[in-house]
């Protein structure tokens, strides 16, 4: 299994979190799961690194948490984008496309 | 983010800290089931799909301590965010924060302004090393045969004999003040000067910032070249602070004087409330004689010896040291007194300081004041901050029903309270600068400056704004105990707690005690300067100026009389003068001349000290002092004829009995006078001395015309003197003399100084907490008035009389308002006696006084309570029942 191939930008993993909460709510392995399906397997996020994130999201007001069933009737903490997420979810992205343009014409230059 | 979000990430911040921690505890122990069960649908065994997930979770420690940390990085977030939070809430409320943030400047600034001035002139040890060894000796006695005055207690004989004999101290220096003109002619600019012993900067550990300071081979008897040592501001100011003032020299005293040495800026001397300019050594000064008595001496104490033992070690030499040094002017009867003096040693750590001695307990007293306003200032904002509190129990209700829990409220309101206590803190300072600054202008007049380094001290500063910062947290989180014993409901109902009514009318009852106290000592010191300002000082000061007039040297005695002569008559014909006289200690200019006069009476030889003023013919005309009996001085008092003298009724009553003095003799020394004439009496010195028995002697039988003439000119209006035309008449008759004007408006100002700044800053201070007890009554009563709304309008619509309804309403605040009104009158009567030696002419207990201070506390309390009460009476009963 490749491992961190790509190092993560700073600030590039919340936007992955949010990202995959999107579609809709996620227990903590599931996020990670997600992100490494977004991303072709070009991310894997370690738990070390996730739920940190997760926790601070969450404290920013951008997710919220509840204990729930998972698929297989166990109990697992799920996630979900908050109002607040979303529209940060919006701004972070649109940020990236800007970075990404410049970047890009940066290198073509 | 909408304020309901923001409420609700607030509060799920809330949550506990063991909750946090099993939560996480949980999640982690769920995930790792999770990883364990998806390898075991892989088809690994039991065993290794536990090992698998173990490797792939990684250290569950670990985990948790970053999530803690990113946890905590939230925390300061939302800190901030509370900050933000608050600011915008107080903004909201522009008269609560405006009021709160007022009471704690005015609180803290006049504290650290007050104890600031009380600390640079009472506590503040003088900056040089080992400050604690130092000690002064005084020589204290019957005032027989010496002169006494600022810091003059030793001639320099007598001074070197100390030194010569003494055990106690490690090492020794003697001073003298003094000051110096460093304008060439024409109105004099002093700097104030030190004479210093060689030894002075070496024992004081004072280094010179550049060249070197005075050493003792400058100070050798009789030198005629020396150098002087500026100070650093004098340099700054008088040379621009170039660098080869090494090089520069200084014209004073009628020569050019080498410049030595600066030096360091915050070395002022040993006197606070002073800063010498230049220092010299002694023998600059040609005061050298036995009788000439101009020295104050320090020193260090040897280890181990304390300033008791020193004393008694002086005070056991002391008759030794006295008899080497007798004055051989003096009379068999004189040098037989004089070793009956006696010296005393005490611990001077803070340099010696004649401003202590006189505005010491006036600045303990104004800093006591200061400590009151800052109670009231705590009081008001305690009081203003339950207002608050009440008008924001619905807010709170809300935030406890949206699960914020008290320790998230309770962060909510004490960050408010704190960004109320900072910027009231930070104003006090802005405030205290101002106000030390301000004061210190008011005590400082150009014959006597005072110099104070205020420097802020963060101590004083911390603990004022600690107590006003506990206080104002204290009272912010005070409605909590009510957001608990009110549950959220789904009504959120404004209900007046009881028990915060109390404290409210405890706190305005404290708060009317403190203006109480305030307003009365505001009173007290209005009436002692009133009367200090009017009272008759035996003459007429509104059209009076003095110009005391510093001769040249040059021409000989004869010439200089002839010159005095012309000087004189040049002045009398400047518009706007009407007469001209001159006298040796004008009244109120800072000095006397005592004398010992001895004469017969019935019960034989009197001896007694009385005051001496030696005067030109015609001075009595000039300062308006009524001759009642006999003649003044006039062209047949010449050197050559026998010794007049005229004197006031204190010195007829004391020791004629009242019987006319006139041809009556008395002896001074070797002299005899006799008798001409009887002035009314008059204050020589200060405003609250008694009357007290005067000579007056005429200067034209005096000997040689003195360099330094002080003439009195009477002017024939009052008010603001044109001094240009009268120094052009001087410079015109004596080119190259030194001049300076004081009018008897300034003597008099001058002379009430301290009476002023008492009177204005109790006034000012009276004002501040009757204001803040207005606004603690006008609170209570509005917030009364507004919760018994209800109760007001059914029972006027009942048919109430507006008398029971005013009676309702005001009733319980004018008890409250009566006790505090007992407490302060109580507790003004009680310190007062350590008052009475700053008043004058008026009782602590003065029953017009007290009269006076409670129609004041009732006429504001009154109107603090109208406009409320007002409000409750024409209440709408309909409008009022339906609001509910």
């Amino acid at each position: 299994m490749p491992r961190d191939r790509a190092t993560l930008l700073q600030g590039t993993l919340d936007l992955l979190i949010l990202k995959a909460l999107s579609a809709g709510e996620l227990h903590g392995l599931g996020v990670s799961r997600r992100i490494a399906q977004i991303t072709d397997g070009t991310f894997t996020v370690q738990p070390g690194s996730l739920f940190p994130a997760l926790h601070r999201l969450e404290e920013a007001g951008w997710l919220s948490s509840a204990w729930q069933a998972s698929e297989n009737n166990r109990r697992a903490k799920y996630y979900a984008l908050t109002k607040a997420g979303r529209k940060q979810l919006g701004e972070e992205r649109a940020e990236w496309n800007r970075i990404a343009i410049a970047i890009a014409k940066a290198l073509e230059a | 983010m909408g304020a309901l979000a923001r409420l609700r990430s607030l509060c799920r911040n809330l949550v506990l800290r063991d909750r946090v921690e099993r939560d996480l505890d949980d999640e982690l122990a769920a995930v790792f089931v999770a990883l364990e069960e998806e390898h075991r649908r892989a088809g690994l065994t039991a065993d290794e799909a536990r090992r698998a997930a173990a490797i792939e979770l990684g250290r569950p420690a670990a985990i948790k301590t970053q999530v803690r940390d990113a946890r905590a990085g939230a925390a300061i977030e939302t800190l901030w965010h509370d900050v933000r939070f608050g600011v915008r809430l107080l903004r909201r409320t522009p008269p609560f924060t405006a009021a709160a943030v007022l009471s704690v400047a005015l609180g803290v600034g006049a504290t650290i302004a007050l104890f600031g001035l009380l600390d640079a002139v009472r506590l503040r040890p003088l900056p040089v090393p080992r400050a604690g060894e130092l000690a002064e000796i005084r020589l204290d006695g019957p005032r027989c045969c010496r002169h006494t005055g600022r810091n003059r207690q030793v001639s320099l004989p007598l001074w070197q004999e100390i030194e010569r004999q003494q055990q106690a101290f490690s090492s020794m220096f003697a001073f003298a003040d003094t000051r110096v003109n460093l304008a060439p002619q024409g109105e004099v600019r002093y700097v104030e000067a030190l004479y210093v012993s060689g030894s002075f900067f070496q024992v004081l550990g004072v280094r010179a910032l550049v060249g070197r300071t005075i050493e003792p081979s400058d100070d050798r008897p009789g030198c005629d070249s020396w150098p002087a040592v500026i100070s650093h501001a004098l340099w700054q100011r008088e040379f621009g602070g170039r660098p080869d003032i090494l090089g520069q020299t200084l014209a004073i005293r009628n020569g050019h004087h080498p410049i030595a040495g600066v030096l360091p800026p915050d070395f002022f001397g040993v006197e606070v409330g002073r800063r010498a300019d230049v220092a010299m050594p002694l023998c600059a000064s040609g005061y050298n004689r036995r009788d000439h008595w101009w020295l104050a001496a320090m020193g260090r104490l040897k280890p181990g010896w304390t300033a008791a033992a020193a004393d008694a070690h002086l005070s056991a030499l002391g008759p030794a040291l006295l008899n080497a040094t007798v004055p051989p002017t003096y009379t068999a009867e004189m040098a037989r007194e004089f070793p009956t003096l006696r010296f005393s040693v005490h611990a001077a750590p803070n340099g010696v300081s004649p401003l202590r001695e006189e505005y010491g307990d006036a600045l303990w007293l104004l800093a006591g004041i200061a400590a009151v306003v800052l109670l009231t200032a705590c009081a008001n904002v305690g009081s203003l901050s339950l207002v608050r509190a009440a008008a924001r129990q619905p807010e709170l209700a809300l935030r406890s029903a949206l699960g914020a829990t008290k320790l998230r409220i309770f962060r909510q309101l004490a960050i408010e309270g704190v960004l109320v206590t900072l910027a009231g803190a930070a104003a006090g300072l802005a405030l205290a600068r101002a106000a030390g600054g301000g004061i210190l202008r008011a005590l400082s007049t150009p014959s006597d400056p005072i110099v104070l380094d205020l420097r802020l001290d963060w101590r004083i500063a911390a603990i004022t704004a600690g107590i006003v910062g506990a206080t104002t947290i204290a009272f912010a989180i005070l409605p909590l105990l009510r957001a608990r014993a009110s549950q959220p409901s789904i009504g959120v109902r404004v209900t007046a707690g009881r028990r915060t009514m109390v404290v409210r009318e405890i706190l305005v009852a404290l708060q009317v005690a403190t203006s109480v106290v305030l307003v009365a000592a505001a009173l007290l010191f209005a009436s002692t300067f009133r009367n200090l300002a009017t009272m008759d000082v035996g003459f007429a000061w509104d059209r009076m100026l003095v110009a005391n007039v510093f001769f040249p040297a040059e021409p000989a005695p004869a010439a200089r009389a002839a010159m005095q002569r012309e000087v004189a008559r040049a002045m009398a014909d400047v518009p706007g003068i009407e007469r001209v006289a001159h006298a040796t200690t004008p009244p109120f200019g800072g000095s006397t001349w005592s004398t010992i006069v001895s004469m017969p009476s019935p019960a034989g030889e009197v001896e007694a000290e009385i005051v001496r003023n030696q005067v030109s013919p015609g001075y009595f005309a000039v300062v308006n002092m009524p001759l009642i009996a006999g003649r003044d001085f006039d062209a047949r008092d010449t050197p050559s004829t026998p010794l007049v003298a005229v004197v006031n009724e204190r010195f007829a009553r004391t020791f004629f009995g009242g019987q006319s003095p006139i041809g009556r003799r008395y002896t001074e020394g070797k002299q005899q006078f006799e008798i001409v004439g009887l002035v009314r009496d008059s204050k020589q010195y200060t405003l609250r001395e008694d009357f007290r028995p005067i000579t007056y002697t005429a200067s034209s039988q005096a000997g040689d015309p003195p360099l330094t003439m002080r003439f009195v000119l009477r002017t024939r209006a009052a008010g603001a003197v044109a001094t240009a035309g009268v120094r052009d008449a001087i410079l015109g008759a004596a080119p190259g003399a030194g001049i300076r004007f004081a009018t008897g408006r300034d003597l008099l100002t001058d002379a009430m100084l301290r009476e002023r700044l008492l009177a204005g800053l109790a006034g000012f201070f009276g004002i501040v907490a009757l204001a803040l007890a207005v606004v603690g009554v006008y609170g209570v009563v509005a917030y009364a008035a507004a919760t018994r709304r209800r109760e007001i309008g059914i029972r006027r619509a009942l048919g109430a009389r507006a008398a029971d309804v005013l009676k309702a309403v005001l009733g319980r605040i004018g008890l409250v308002a009566a006790a505090g009104m007992a407490i302060g009158l109580a507790i003004t009567l009680s310190i007062s006696a350590g008052v009475t030696s700053l008043l004058y002419g008026v009782e602590p207990h003065d029953p017009h006084v007290l009269a006076a201070v409670a129609g004041t506390i009732f006429l504001a309390g009154l109107a603090a309570s109208v406009f409320p009460a007002r409000r409750a009476l024409h209440t709408d009963p309909v409008t009022a029942l339906k609001e509910e």
